[in-house]
């Protein structure tokens, strides 16, 4: 790999958004390609942050530091890669379900989306299943991802699940879940189309969904 | 059959000391009000509904102390966050009101006598000590620790953004804070409470070096003041705080209440010379378990914790509104037919 895309991924990993946004110019001016940039300087940064917080080598604001990082790069690319006619991963409507106000992670997973080329649009916290139903038809996203970080939470995912099948969007989107105390066998239970642990697994997640369509 | 009075079993493990039993006081909020059939809003905004629910709660288990807390955004509010009150859940702030040096110069420490719901708090608690401060241990919130307040008041991500983009900016953040915590923290000392406790959930997701320079200097200053009046102060953390309980026992604190997440035994070997330790069964566990397995999970951390002294039997943090009664008393139980002195590992 070239120095430049390594000094990039450095650069993601250190959190220094504004070396990421001039090392990302250079690399362009160096006529390497802005997928290639996105991928394996920003991307590849983001992922090693992200097996460094699994492994709890590092804490929240190391990742958001990175997360900054990697978005000022991405920003710089966007309009070229507009022009490379790189389609839009897609489109995914995020948010905490309704009585649960934790957003630390779901807004990780949002970075992460937007890293690897989702347009998101963030719904917040205590999110109600009618607001979810809302934005679907409003923005036809590809996916939606929900978080809920209380036991006492969880069940408003089936809810907000149920409430889609009752306004008749449940086919017209993926859905993924996720937060602390959610797993695999639950996302199953209630229907839902995926579970990640973590927010770099979600974003491989929704991208492999949206490809599987 | 217990012959010590709560008050004094629950002293003497934080002067690691062994007590008849080990105590046993999981620290009911939510569940308080639950429990005494009002809905939360009522809960936090009459003094005389906190300190009924407070009590009742503690009877109706038999705990060993009494827990006053309204919710942990009333020094944010009366600092001038504007909260949102479900009608039966906790309330919490619209949005931080701290976001540029202006509004930082402008914010100011509040008056525990005046400003939002601080004295109905202050209030509450002279109801709780009059009513049952010989008998039970009373706790008392001055909740947020400074850098949790903070975090409020600035937003949680932003805080953690400003520990590399502009500390200075932080600290001084941090200063009102503590000045804060100081001046509440004395106004509830000043009604006879034994304990104050002060929270920091979000301190799990910084890093040890970060909990150095933003958390701890600040913790020891407000631990400080109320040793001067004579209060002990418990430190709580929700999540894993594995990676900081040394830092956490440096802040002076008398009990260090952690999670379940964090391994009791090595809570013990760790920082139990001293530190008395409070917890850590597992709030999930007492909300979707059988008795008999909260039961067990008890007995577990006695065995891990409770020898030598030092130990307060809990839940890792407040239990769920809707936890089971039978779970709470088996708990309690749990002490009662585990806990006996003199327990050796
Ligand atoms: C769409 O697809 C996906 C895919 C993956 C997804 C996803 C969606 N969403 C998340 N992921 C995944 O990716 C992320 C990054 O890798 C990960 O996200 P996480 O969110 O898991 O991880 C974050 C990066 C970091 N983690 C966090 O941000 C959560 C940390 C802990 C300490 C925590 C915090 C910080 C807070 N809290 Co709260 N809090 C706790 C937490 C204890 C813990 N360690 O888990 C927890 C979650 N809280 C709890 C509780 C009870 C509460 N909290 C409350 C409040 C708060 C604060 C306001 C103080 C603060 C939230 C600040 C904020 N803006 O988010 C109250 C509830 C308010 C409400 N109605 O929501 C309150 C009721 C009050 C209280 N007693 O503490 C507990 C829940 C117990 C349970 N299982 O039900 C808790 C486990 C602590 C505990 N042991 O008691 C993955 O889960």
């Amino acid at each position: 790999m070239s120095d430049t895309l390594k000094q990039l991924t450095e650069a993601v990993i250190a959190g220094n958004a504004t070396l990421a946004g001039k090392i990302t110019e250079q690399a362009l001016a160096e006529g390497i390609a802005p997928t290639k940039v996105l991928t394996d300087g920003l991307i590849a940064g983001m992922s090693v942050v992200g097996v460094r917080f699994k492994a709890e080598e590092i804490f929240v604001p190391e990742v958001l530091i990175a997360a900054r990082a990697m978005k000022t790069g991405v920003e710089i690319l966007r309009p070229r890669l507009a022009g490379e006619a790189v389609p839009m991963a897609g489109t995914i409507v995020l948010g905490t379900v309704q009585g649960d106000l934790h957003d630390i992670g779901k807004n990780l997973v949002a970075m992460m989306m937007e890293g690897v080329g989702f347009k998101v649009i963030d719904l917040g916290v205590n999110v109600a299943p009618e607001r979810f139903v809302e934005a679907i038809n409003e923005h036809e996203p590809d996916l939606v991802g929900m978080s809920a970080l209380l036991t006492t939470t969880m069940p408003m995912m089936k809810e907000t699940l149920e409430a889609f099948k009752a306004a008749g969007v449940r086919g017209r989107v993926k859905v993924v879940v996720g937060g602390a105390p959610v797993n695999e066998n639950f996302a199953r239970q209630i229907g839902a189309d995926g579970y990640a642990p973590d927010a770099g697994s979600a974003a491989d997640l929704a991208k492999a969904l949206v490809v599987t369509g | 059959m217990d012959k010590m009075r709560p008050v004094e079993r629950i002293k003497l493990a934080v002067e690691h000391k062994q007590p008849d039993r080990v105590p046993v006081f999981p620290v009911c909020v939510a569940h308080a009000a639950k429990n005494y059939g009002i809905t939360y809003r009522d809960y936090c905004t009459s003094a005389e509904n906190l300190a009924r629910a407070a009590i009742h709660c503690s009877r109706t288990y038999g705990l060993d102390g009494v827990f006053v807390q309204a919710c942990g955004w009333q020094e944010a509010e009366a600092m001038g966050v504007e909260l949102y009150y479900p009608e039966d859940n906790a309330p919490s702030g619209k949005a931080p009101i701290v976001k540029t040096r202006e509004e930082l110069k402008k914010l100011r420490v509040p008056d525990p006598l005046k400003d939002g719901r601080m004295p109905m708090v202050v209030k509450a608690n002279e109801l709780v000590v009059k009513e049952v401060g010989h008998e039970l241990y009373v706790k008392s919130q001055i909740d947020q620790a400074p850098f949790a307040l903070a975090c409020e008041l600035v937003g949680f991500e932003q805080a953690f953004l400003l520990m590399y983009d502009d500390p200075s900016f932080l600290h001084e953040l941090l200063e009102i804070c503590t000045e804060t915590q100081i001046r509440y923290g004395k106004a509830i000392a000043s009604t006879g409470v034994h304990n104050v406790f002060m929270g920091e959930a979000i301190a799990s997701q910084i890093s040890p070096a970060q909990y150095k320079e933003f958390s701890l200097p600040y913790n020891r200053r407000v631990i400080d003041a109320m040793h001067e009046l004579g209060v002990t102060v418990t430190l709580h953390t929700c999540g894993n705080s594995s990676y900081i309980l040394e830092l956490m026992a440096d802040t002076g604190a008398d009990i260090i209440e952690f999670d379940s997440m964090v391994d009791i035994a090595e809570a013990k070997r760790r920082v139990g010379d001293r530190v008395c330790l409070q917890g850590n069964v597992d709030t999930g566990l007492v909300l979707q378990g059988t008795p008999d397995e909260v039961e067990a999970a008890a007995k577990d951390c006695i065995e891990k914790a409770a020898s030598g002294g030092g130990f307060i039997l809990a839940c890792g943090c407040e239990p769920a509104p809707n936890t089971p009664q039978a779970n709470l008393h088996a708990l309690v139980a749990a002490a009662k037919k585990y806990g006996r002195y003199p327990i050796t590992q």
